[in-house]
């Protein structure tokens, strides 16, 4: 893992520094979306069946944010480590990925 | 709690390193194949997570053997996606940001169709419930916000040249960095560092009582009384530690920070004393930074790179002890590279956020820090400067000193550039030095003499100036950065044809205006000899002879007309005339606790004084009402999209005055939160 993952900005990683600004705002948003997606199946994944069972009870029940969150940090301990890990996977995935694509189409 | 053990160890599988897919050999993976590894390993994992100590994936050897299938998806995948967006975009003639962001869009739509395929195996049972679940995040733009800062990280160097805005994430990531060990798959290593490190191990070390207190403490009958005299001792221990010893103990402090992924306060028992030593910490080094710029010995810069270094070398000793015993040498060092990362952004944030909080530029200003002497400004001794003062060598030129001295000031920020937007920013600052090269110690732009010394630390230094230089590279058009691209290799050619003619300020607009011929008399032509003579001319010895590949920089290129693109810093507004400050301290100390409704409710002042910005101003009112009624929020695309150019906008029109970035702060925050909440809509 390259330090620098963790230090930069994912629109500098990827070279995209010259883009007008609403363009970086609008595509960071789609990342966060893809991350969330990520973290939302990490934390669905570390669930046992039971608990998926009463975790859909409580979002069917629009139970409040400060219960939803209660509930998965009991059952998962390290809910804020998935949420920060899933990120920097994402950023180092991306880069990579990105990279890779770049150096193809320019061979 | 066994269960949630075990459910962390998959992690593993993506902390396992990636294997390297060389672009010759990635092979043909078929839709079918991929689909069939997807199955196989998430099956495996559901065995391993649901059936904990039973069938072929429990115990040591079902993890190890789960972690290499997890690798082979992993990897399947990765060939998978980058061969079918490579096919896609292979036909594609765009420019290259343009180009770049396609290729990131295009991974970003393959991304989402591979989680989709998960989703339906993770969630088998539940059909719904990764919809319901998706849905509630964007019920909670707070998380949406996290997420998009955490893909925002500063780097190091952007906090140092003054992006304060990201400061508040930093604040806040703190303590959610904190212990990415475990998720990176450390968690035995973290259960023997919980027993090891505990409150009562290496917490309860940090202020020992002596056996003498301990002994007085003993005879004190009142709990509470025995208590109070318990913290009365432990203060004044803390108050009388030397700076050194209190960076050392900060230093293990964080290092227990890190392994047990808890916030300093909730570290049991010992937590006060943990904080009382922060405290103090935080308290040394406002004393040392108000004394260095009472005395004008030194700049921000200067005392956050000094912080950093020492911060660093300390924790990072701290981290290699705690790291020791750790049996696997990949793990130990991707937990080092981890830390030592999270703790440099903390050390900058810490800092920079305690600067700005305290508003010392502004205060400095006023000649008074609150409540305390007033600050006489001497001028700025000679020698500070330090590697911003460039030597000239052999082959010099001004452009060839400014450009080094910008990537020493700016590191990637500066050499991350392409070459029009170097160019850009190094003709900005060899402009600012036509206008007084008496200053900068020349005579003659054109002319550098070897040794001849160069500081460019009142342009490089200057924040204001610099941010509005990169600013302005930033919007250059394709057509601007197109065009001085051509100029370059325009020059680059006329020097290949003519290396004997001297080049200087002069003459390169003729070269550049392809009148280049008229230059061919006697009176511009020097000798190849000329370069080794003591006084060299910069345009002439200034390079060597330009690559065949283009890639090296000319000395000098023509700037685009100020039409289309202004001379850089021309417009730069000076401090005085830089907008008044808009936000009150008040706000400023609370943006490290921020939430949506908080940033809607602070930026909305801002907001409503500037008519332009109706969009955003409809947009959060929307958002406050919403809020209270428990509504969704869910801003219209097209209104999100309005918003954030009129924000984008906004923050430009702002000058660098230290205030002003508390006021950036607020509107990049809001942008992220329309930009991420408009995202939220099906």
């Amino acid at each position: 893992m390259n330090s620098q993952i963790l230090e930069k900005d994912i629109i500098t990683l990827l070279g995209l520094e010259n883009l007008p600004e609403d363009q970086k705002t609008t595509l960071v948003a789609k990342m966060a979306e893809t991350v969330l997606n990520r973290i939302s199946l990490r934390i669905l994944d570390s669930l046992s069946d039971v608990d998926q069972k009463k975790f859909d009870a409580l979002l069917k029940k629009k139970t409040s944010a400060t219960e939803i969150d209660q509930f998965l940090k009991s059952k998962i301990k390290n809910l804020d480590e998935i949420r920060m890990a899933e990120i920097l996977h994402f950023k180092q995935d991306l880069n990579e990925d990105a990279k890779f694509i770049q150096e193809k189409l320019a061979s | 709690m066994a269960q949630n053990t075990e459910k962390e160890k998959p992690e593993q599988d993506k902390t396992a390193p990636k294997a390297e897919v060389k672009p010759e050999k990635a092979p043909e993976i078929s839709e079918a194949k991929l689909a069939q590894k997807r199955k196989e390993y998430l099956e495996a994992k559901g065995l391993r997570t649901k059936f904990h100590g039973r069938g072929e994936f429990s115990g040591k050897e079902g993890a190890e053997k789960l972690a290499h299938l997890g690798e082979e998806y992993n990897k399947m995948r990765s060939e998978y996606i980058r061969t079918k967006a490579a096919e896609e975009l292979k036909d594609l003639k765009l420019p290259e940001i343009e180009l770049k962001t396609k290729i990131v869009e295009k991974i970003l739509e393959e991304y989402n169709k591979e989680e989709v395929e998960q989703e339906k195996l993770i969630v088998g049972g539940e059909k719904n419930l990764g919809q319901r679940f998706k849905e509630w995040w964007r019920r909670h733009p707070k998380s949406r916000m996290v997420v998009g800062y955490g893909l925002s990280a500063a780097s190091i160097g952007s906090m140092i040249t003054g992006q304060l805005w990201l400061t508040p994430f930093l604040v806040g990531a703190r303590a959610a960095f904190a212990g990415t060990a475990a998720a990176m798959g450390a968690e035995g290593m973290l259960s023997r560092y919980s027993k090891k490190l505990g409150e009562k191990g290496m917490a309860g070390e940090f202020v020992k009582l002596t056996k003498e207190e301990k002994k007085e403490l003993k005879k004190i009958r009142d709990k509470e009384e025995r208590e109070r005299a318990r913290r009365t001792i432990i203060n004044n221990k803390i108050v009388n530690l030397s700076a050194e010893d209190l960076a050392h103990k900060m230093a293990q402090a964080r290092a227990l920070q890190e392994k047990k992924g808890v916030k300093l306060e909730q570290a049991g028992p010992y937590g006060e004393v943990l904080l009382a030593l922060r405290a103090q910490e935080q308290e040394l080094l406002k004393q040392r930074i108000r004394e260095a710029v009472e005395k004008g010995e030194k700049s921000k810069e200067d005392l956050i790179s000094e912080a950093i270094d020492s911060g660093l070398e300390k924790e990072a000793r701290e981290m290699d002890k705690n790291v020791e015993e750790a049996g696997d040498i990949e793990r130990k060092k991707a937990i080092k590279r981890w830390v030592f990362a999270t703790s440099a952004g903390a050390i900058t944030a810490g800092l920079t956020a305690w600067w700005g909080f305290h508003r010392l530029g502004e205060i400095t200003a006023k000649g008074k820090i609150a409540g305390g002497a007033a600050i006489h400004k001497e001028p700025v001794p000679e020698g500070i400067a330090g590697h911003f003062e460039i030597v000239a060598g052999r082959g010099d030129s001004v452009w060839k000193m400014a450009k080094r001295a910008l990537a020493e000031k700016y590191g990637s920020r500066f050499t991350n550039l392409d070459e029009a937007h170097q160019t850009y920013v190094i003709d900005a600052i060899k402009d600012k030095i036509a206008k007084n090269p008496a200053h900068f110690g020349l005579t003659d732009i054109d002319r550098v003499k070897i040794g001849q010394k160069i500081n460019f630390a009142s342009l490089i230094k200057n924040n204001s100036l610099m941010e509005q230089i990169f600013g302005r590279a930033g919007h250059l058009t394709r057509e601007q950065a197109e065009n001085i691209l051509n100029n370059n290799e325009t020059l680059r050619e006329f020097r290949r044809l003519h290396p004997g003619v001297r080049l200087d300020s002069e003459n390169v607009d003729q070269i550049v205006a392809g009148k280049g011929d008229a230059l061919l008399g006697a009176e511009h032509a020097a000798p190849r000899a000329d370069i080794g003579a003591p006084e060299i001319t910069s345009k002439e010895v200034g390079s060597e002879i330009p690559s065949q590949t283009g890639a090296e920089h000319p000395e000098e290129v023509e700037m685009p007309q100020a039409e289309e693109a202004p001379s850089p810093g021309t417009k730069a507004p000076s401090p005085e005339t830089a907008p008044a400050p808009e936000i009150s301290e008040t706000i400023i100390q609370e943006i490290p606790d921020w939430t949506p409704e908080k940033i809607a409710k602070t930026t909305l002042p801002l907001i409503q004084k500037n008519p332009k910005l109706n969009t955003v101003k409809g947009i959060l009112e929307h958002y406050l009402a919403s809020t209270k009624s428990g509504e969704i929020f869910l801003p219209e695309q097209n209104d999100a999209d309005t918003a954030i150019k009129e924000i984008t906008q906004r923050t430009k029109e702002l000058g660098d005055g230290v205030t002003d970035r508390y006021e950036k702060t607020l509107l990049e925050n809001t942008k992220l939160f329309i930009g991420t909440s408009a995202m939220g809509r099906e």
